[in-house]
């Protein structure tokens, strides 16, 4: 499509133009330099143009139709994503269970590890070796007092012999 | 014109819609074949990428001892693989891998080197690494390192009871002791989880198909405080004579409850065997390993004369002056009496006293008590590669075998037999099964507490009481004084039997040193066995001071009361008074007797001149003071009611500035 622009171009070159026009001394001068940008002269013509007389008029059949599409985008979008939310939920939460999952075995195996441990550091020959070290002797067996667990339970021994 | 071009666009118009719907067709045909037919074989494809099933690891049960203590625990475990293919260079792989793993950076690398020559796309680094070794792996976040889930089984205490609770293989399978004999209870089933991961292999869903189910777990009978004095005290000995083995079984005489069971030597079941010795080590000699008892099998002896004879503790044996020619076999005695009762027999462990009370039992009569004991057949213990020792068929017999056998020769036996035997005396004459399982729990249920088998009656009482006495006087004036007990009345009977050399078929001068005893002696609450292999010192001067040692943990750690005032008594003994050799050679006897360039003599031993000791047993204070005062003997009573134990015995021979300890009970 031509444009204005062009087509006043094309009528100043052919000189179809009513108007003196010193396109002369215009070209004289573009001669001594180089424009920086080509046809600057037509593309940065301005010409006022006054639509303060355009109305918009009012069409309510258009409206609704309007109206229409978005109500029908909105439902249909809320009813995919209606559709699509529990799935998307559940992946999510199926990660986070995955992670959790993984933690709680990371955790039984750091109390595994803690357990050993604790068994490790109560066994008799470490016991021995510590009163050895804090020079500690067996006590006489009338020294050992052997506490029953009070009725209400305010007294309970750790280990139960059997 | 007009109608030609119109033709002719309607025609391509047409033929258009026609290729569109051709192709609509195709797609939708293949679509149909995709989703519809073929649907089943390519989900299948898709959830082969995306969904896995894994493993759930069943994890072992736990062993306890009696009081809940863990003794053996399985706890989860990381393994380290890596793909060599995908890894970086060797040097940085192992840059990364052997600080943290604990590994020799450059043997590492080697191995990764080697694995990359050889195009392979999988090697393991390390095997069931410790949590800590993992978490640290698991935070570097090196993604071609990958650590696969394993089970670690741990023994904390590490060589406390490693013979009982024995050790797992490489596939945590048991291959020892408990371990191997509850296998299948131990062991639990894996189960199985479907396991949906996305492209980044992280986890998405997962859903448990066959949930496992794991072990059960066992409670032993084992106290750990009594395991590891046992232990402790059996390595102190053989270290200190340098034996070959030893063990040492502690029992609950009444239900039969091992409490301890010591071998030597020991072992650490977290280590992996590596060599010949160190399968020798994990020989339980307690059990798997039979040796001639030598005198601590005349306590046999004397119950079945008790039981099928006439004799009785203050009957007087002739001893021969310590020697006897036994249908052209001469046998003597480590040193020469004349005449004992058969008490003294016992607390002298006299050789020809023996063969001579088992002479008065009789060969038939001996056998049958000897397999009522419980010799000559397994006890039944749940732990694999028991021993029934050797017990010959009367057939088998030689015309000697009556005097070796009545003093512990010609027959084998293993500690937890003996253990067995010694237990049937210290309760009254009841045969108890050897428990070493307490209870069993499987997952999610109550603890299943495993019955006592029901002793059977194989003496009468009165005669397991008297040859409790007479044990008693075994540690009071015998061979037995160093296991005297502070606190506590002891029983019991030392043994030193010749150990038998198959290459040179001859017995050599070393010994298997035992002791087989009880305490408290009025109501027996532990048996302790305690045998030495291998070392030239006497039962009476080598496993004695361990029973005292075992039994006085054991008697404290089950919260015995003492039944003796606390004075230690004098422990001072002569190496000659310890002696109790079984000499079962015709060899050289006279080499293995201590303190050359003592007189013979003939007769009665000197110690045993001297007023007799009555039988207070039942009686009252008064009636014991007045006894007493009237032989002019000395006398150390304890507590109030009725007499319940004295020592010495009744009817033995009270030393010359003894005194006799009464104690009283109601």
């Amino acid at each position: 499509m031509a444009s204005q622009a062009s087509s006043f171009d094309h009528e100043s070159r052919t000189g179809r133009s009513g108007t003196a026009h010193p396109a002369g001394a215009v070209r004289q001068a573009a001669s001594c330099r180089l424009p920086p940008l080509p046809n600057e002269e037509i593309y940065l013509y301005r010409k006022p143009i006054d639509n303060s007389g355009v109305v918009r008029q009012s069409d309510p059949a258009a409206r609704g139709r309007c109206w229409r599409w978005v109500a029908t985008a909105t439902a249909i979008t809320i009813v995919l994503a209606a559709m699509l939310w529990p799935g998307a939920h559940a992946l999510l939460a199926g990660y986070r269970i995955e992670s959790l999952k993984a933690t709680q075995q990371l955790l039984r195996a750091e109390l595994a590890s803690l357990e050993l441990e604790e068994a490790r550091l109560l066994s008799p020959e470490k016991l021995d070796e510590m009163a050895r070290e804090q020079q500690l002797i067996d006590p006489a067996p009338d020294q050992v007092v052997q506490l029953a667990p009070a009725a209400d339970g305010s007294l309970a021994r750790n280990l139960k012999s059997r | 014109m007009p109608d030609a071009r119109e033709k002719r666009s309607r025609t391509r118009a047409t033929a258009l819609a026609v290729v569109l719907a051709a192709w609509f067709a195709v797609i939708a045909g293949r679509l149909l074949q995709l989703q519809v037919f073929q649907h089943s074989h390519y989900r299948g494809l898709s959830d082969r990428r995306t969904t896995g099933v894994v493993e759930i690891r069943a994890r072992r049960g736990t062993i306890f001892d009696r009081a809940g203590r863990p003794l053996a625990l399985s706890l989860p475990a990381d393994s380290v693989a890596v793909n060599p293919r995908l890894a970086p260079e060797p040097q940085i792989t192992a840059g990364f891998l052997a600080p943290v793993l604990g590994l020799n950076q450059r043997e590492l690398e080697e191995k990764l080197e080697a694995a990359a020559r050889q195009r392979r796309g999988f090697l393991w680094i390390k095997r069931r690494v410790s949590f800590a070794e993992s978490d640290r792996l698991r935070r570097l976040g090196l993604w071609w390192v990958e650590l696969r889930p394993d089970n670690l089984r741990a023994y904390p205490k590490g060589i406390l009871a490693a013979h009982i609770l024995g050790g797992v293989d490489f596939e945590e399978r048991g291959n020892a002791g408990i371990e191997q004999g509850f296998e299948e209870e131990l062991r639990g089933r894996p189960g199985a989880a479907r396991v949906v991961r996305d492209v980044e292999r992280r986890g998405v869903d997962s859903r448990t198909d066959v949930p496992a189910q794991p072990g059960t777990n066992i409670t032993l009978t084992i106290d750990e405080r009594i395991q590891h004095v046992a232990e402790r005290e059996l390595a102190r000995a053989a270290q200190l004579h340098n034996s070959r083995s030893g063990s040492v079984v502690v029992m609950d005489p009444n239900n039969g409850d091992i409490l301890a069971l010591a071998s030597y030597p020991p072992y650490d079941p977290n280590l992996p065997m590596r060599s010949a010795t160190d399968v020798e080590k994990r020989a339980n000699h307690a059990l798997s390993v039979p040796f001639e008892p030598g005198s601590v099998f005349k306590v046999i002896t004397v119950a079945a004369a008790m039981e099928a004879t006439r004799l009785t503790p203050d009957t007087m044996i002739d001893c021969g002056g310590g020697r006897i020619n036994l249908f052209g076999r001469v046998i003597r005695d480590h040193q020469p009496y004349g005449v004992l009762p058969v008490s003294g027999v016992l607390a002298k462990s006299s050789n020809i006293g023996s063969i001579q009370i088992g002479l008065a039992v009789g060969e038939r009569n001996l056998l049958n008590y000897v397999r009522r004991f419980g010799f000559g057949r397994s006890t039944g213990i749940p732990l694999p590669g028991e021993s029934a020792g050797k017990v010959r068929d009367l057939e088998d017999w030689g015309r000697t075998s009556i005097g070796s056998v009545a003093m512990g020769h010609e027959i084998s036996a293993t500690s937890v037999q003996l253990a067995q035997a010694t237990a049937a005396i210290a309760n009254g004459g009841l045969l108890v099964k050897p428990r070493l399982v307490l209870s069993r729990q499987r997952p999610g249920e109550q603890a299943e507490v495993m019955p006592a088998p029901t002793p059977v009656s194989i003496i009468r009482p009165e005669t397991a009481i008297t040859v409790r006495r007479m044990m008693e006087g075994v540690v009071l004036n015998g061979t037995g004084k160093l296991a005297r007990l502070d606190g506590y009345t002891a029983g019991g009977k030392t043994g030193s039997a010749q150990i038998y050399d198959p290459k040179c078929r001859c017995y050599l001068h070393v010994y298997n040193s035992s002791f087989a005893g009880f305490a408290p002696v009025a109501n027996p609450a532990v048996v302790v066995v305690v045998t030495i292999n291998g070392a030239p010192v006497f039962g009476g001067a080598l496993a004695a001071p361990v029973f005292r040692d075992v039994a006085m943990a054991a008697l404290r750690a089950r919260n015995v009361p003492r039944d003796l005032p606390d004075n230690p008594p004098p422990r001072e003994g002569a190496p000659a008074d310890l002696a109790d050799l079984a000499i079962a050679d015709l060899g050289s006897p006279a080499a293995l007797l201590p303190a050359p360039g003592t007189p013979e003599r003939e007769g009665p031993s000197r110690d045993l001149w001297g007023p007799r000791v009555p039988d207070f047993y039942g009686k009252t204070m008064r009636a014991v003071l007045e006894e007493t005062a009237e032989l002019g003997l000395a006398v150390e009573v304890t507590g109030s009611g009725v007499a319940r134990a004295q020592a010495p015995i009744a009817g033995s021979i009270l030393p010359h500035g003894g005194r006799v300890r009464v104690v009283f009970a109601r």
